[in-house]
């Protein structure tokens, strides 16, 4: 009943349990506190460290490093993406900037029809995220409470006639600080961290954190044991390994990291372990004002657009959202040099920013868009993005229509991310037609990892049973995590990712009786 | 020194340049380089290297000193702020893979004879003038080969991250640092969940250095 660090793992351990769940993020602490409560006995395996909110210093030097995949270095292979993922206990949820979406019924829509989703469907889905919002305290922001930096987003969406509505965010007595992405040090972002993995652990759930999931060991259509790798607290490797034999095993380490420990295992018996990745691509449009925006004042999000979802079949649509700007993130994705550089820095505090993600996934016509997870010496995954004219497209529009929201909202001066300055219509317009959009032409981060474990009906196209989550090849090991998804969501992950574990765990209980 | 074999097999592991005939010159001519070459060092690190050769810190810090020099009387350039050193401490950590990633891209970067492929430059990058490492740094930057395109963008990644995260650069920029936290969480007890209470006995949360 209690979370255990790497630092007191003094010898190899050896684990029995009823279920064995293989992170602690937005699937997997959902899905230990339901079984937990309903009196399973549960160990969870979490590869990040255990980071208590008392020791956040809302430094992003310090806290992207303990909390983020790779120390913040994650990223595709030709470094083109910038891929920022949690690691720690409470995974991504503990970093994440406090966005809620249900999936958009479409988007479940769109999986029925292309690929083959049956079972898992929105109306499933509705009392699972209506209990969720309610213990997370899903709430929609109100306009007297945007920031600065959102209210440009705002304006500019108002005055161009565009969508926009408030987001929520599940945040119980914020402070608006803005530094949900490096921890939240009041508790107010009900993240997995201060409600469901204490409610699991309170439940009699056992955590461990700083193990790092290398394989599953399986006889037939079976997990025989699950093993794990022990390092420190300082996150070096040790000798020690915890092997856990379970009745049923849950793989929820998200997109990247499940496909991963499936392949380390060798199982991949369709050839679709890996493929289809999604990552919501992300550009933006920054507008620099006369007067200060502080964009590292407030809350990341409050307001966001869906002015662009649907673009039409033969392109990618994109969400408009504002974005927070921070020192070093912003920093790291200048493409200039010296003075130049500077200059763009020391505009940081009147500027603003637009930001919009690209919804990957949805050409039918090309099963393989998006990203394939692939294995690395030492096992640990390599992420490959295919680029395509669609992709190129989609981001050349949606840095438009930032630019253009900026621009409508007022800005002086407004650029993508690079010191080139539009003032006019017609300079964004000949700003984005003489940019090119290829990797590392224009930067882009990723916040949202979905896919490489689609689940679908058929098991030739498909890695997990949409009726259940249970993997295909194996009887007892289940998928529960944003991997899953056949395309990306088209929005912020975390409430249909919360819904999916809801939902999946009652499967789970069946299977283990 | 980086050996040749070094900067290949890193580059493999990153698959980076799998299947890219450019990327297989590229690796070939850059290992003789290094090979033939010698790196100009600049100043020692302030404190003995762990991940770091002496080389390739010094390309490293050339790298960081064009990116992010001196922008004022009172702002401190990347020189002054180790950052080159700063990057060898953040290494330690972070796995051989990444490690030999880094020093693979070092090693491409700073080769004379790559330079010369592309008809830039024949002396490696750390002997070049400031402004003539700006041109390079640029042709990276803008390159029509990819595999160049990523190594502009991971190494000026790194040291513009380490740059801007050090609070001393942070008065030039007009950022005011974040906000007191522990005034944050008097002001919002009533929030806080006891996690350390979920730790096991004899056993506790990870606990930063002090």
């Amino acid at each position: 009943m209690s979370i255990h660090t790497g630092a007191h793992v003094d010898r190899d351990l050896t684990l029995e349990c009823d279920v064995c769940i293989v992170g602690s993020g937005a699937g997997g602490a959902v899905v230990a506190q339901r079984l937990a409560t309903a009196g399973k006995s549960v160990i969870v395996l979490e590869d990040g460290g255990f980071h208590t909110s008392d020791t956040f210093d809302l430094t992003e030097r310090n806290m992207i490093g303990r909390l983020y995949q790779e120390r913040g270095a994650r990223a595709t292979v030709d470094q083109s993406m910038a891929i920022l993922q949690g690691r720690a206990v409470g995974g991504t949820t503990v970093i994440n900037w406090t966005t809620c979406f249900r999936t958009p019924e479409r988007v479940m829509q769109h999986w029925a029809e292309h690929h083959g989703v049956e079972g898992l469907t929105h109306a499933a889905l509705v009392p699972h995220w209506e209990r969720i919002e309610q213990r997370l305290n899903v709430i929609q922001m109100r306009l007297d409470q945007v920031n600065r930096n959102n209210r440009k987003t705002w304006d500019g969406l108002d005055a161009l006639g565009w969508h926009k509505d408030l987001l929520s965010r599940n945040v119980k007595n914020c402070a608006h600080t803005g530094y949900c992405g490096v921890g939240c040090v009041i508790d107010a972002k009900q993240s997995m961290l201060v409600t469901f993995i204490p409610e699991a652990v309170q439940a009699g759930a056992e955590v461990y954190a700083n193990a790092w999931v290398e394989r599953i060991e399986v006889s037939g259509r079976h997990c025989s044991a699950v093993v794990a790798r022990v390092r420190d607290t300082r996150d070096r490797p040790t000798s020690r390994t915890i092997t856990v034999h379970a009745r049923a095993t849950v793989l929820a380490g998200g997109a990247i990291n499940t496909p991963a420990i499936l392949l380390r295992s060798g199982i991949d018996p369709s050839g679709r372990t890996g493929k289809r990745t999604f990552f919501h691509p992300a550009v933006g449009g920054v507008g620099v004002f006369a007067e200060r925006i502080d964009p590292f004042v407030g809350s990341p999000q409050y307001v966001y657009s869906d002015q662009f979802v649907d673009r039409g079949s033969e392109r990618m649509g994109f969400l408009l959202e504002g974005a927070p700007m921070f020192p070093m993130t912003t920093g790291s994705f200048g493409r200039v040099l010296g003075a130049e550089r500077q200059a763009a820095m020391e505009l940081l505090p009147y500027s603003a920013l637009t930001g919009a993600l690209l919804h990957d996934g949805f050409d039918v016509s090309d099963r393989d868009e998006g990203a394939t997870i692939a294995l690395a010496e030492g096992g640990r995954p390599e992420i490959h993005y295919k680029w395509t004219e669609r992709l190129m497209e989609g981001l050349r529009a949606a840095t438009k229509a930032c630019l253009d929201v900026q621009l409508a909202a007022g800005a002086r001066q407004v650029s993508s991310a690079q010191p080139i300055y539009a003032r006019t219509q017609a300079e964004i317009d000949s700003l984005v037609a003489a940019q090119s959009y290829g990797p590392c032409q224009v930067p882009i981060f990723v916040a949202h990892c979905m896919g490489g474990c689609a689940m679908g009906t058929d098991a030739a196209t498909s890695v997990v049973d949409s009726r259940t989550m249970r993997h295909h090849a194996l009887d007892d090991v289940f998928v529960i995590d944003g991997s899953v998804f056949p395309t990306s969501c088209s929005v912020n992950p975390q409430i249909s990712i919360y819904g999916l574990a809801s939902w999946a765990s009652e499967h789970v209980r069946e299977a283990v009786g | 020194m980086t050996k040749p074999i070094d900067a290949a097999r890193g580059f493999s592991r990153r698959t980076l340049l799998r299947g890219s005939l450019a990327g297989g010159v590229l690796l070939g001519v850059g290992a003789a380089g290094l090979a033939l070459q010698p790196t100009r060092r600049g100043a020692a690190p302030s404190e003995p290297l762990r991940v770091l050769t002496e080389d390739e810190h010094a390309i490293l810090a050339a790298i960081a000193s064009r990116v992010c020099p001196r922008a004022g009387p009172d702002v401190p350039g990347a020189d002054a702020l180790g950052i080159a050193l700063q990057a060898d401490r953040l290494f330690e950590n972070a796995g051989p893979e990444a490690t030999a990633g880094v020093k693979s891209a070092l090693a491409l970067f700073e080769s004379g004879l790559v330079g010369a492929m592309f008809f830039e430059r024949a002396r490696p990058f750390t002997q070049l003038a400031g402004e003539e490492q700006d041109a390079i740094l640029l042709a990276w930057r803008d390159s029509s080969v990819t595999l160049r395109r990523t190594v502009f963008r991971a190494l000026s990644a790194l040291v513009s991250s380490l740059y801007y995260s050090d609070g001393r650069t942070w008065p030039g920029i007009g950022y005011p640092g974040p906000p007191d936290r522990h005034a944050l969480r008097d002001a919002y007890s009533d929030n806080l969940v006891d996690q350390r209470a979920l730790a096991a006995a004899g056993d506790g949360p990870w606990e930063p250095e002090s």
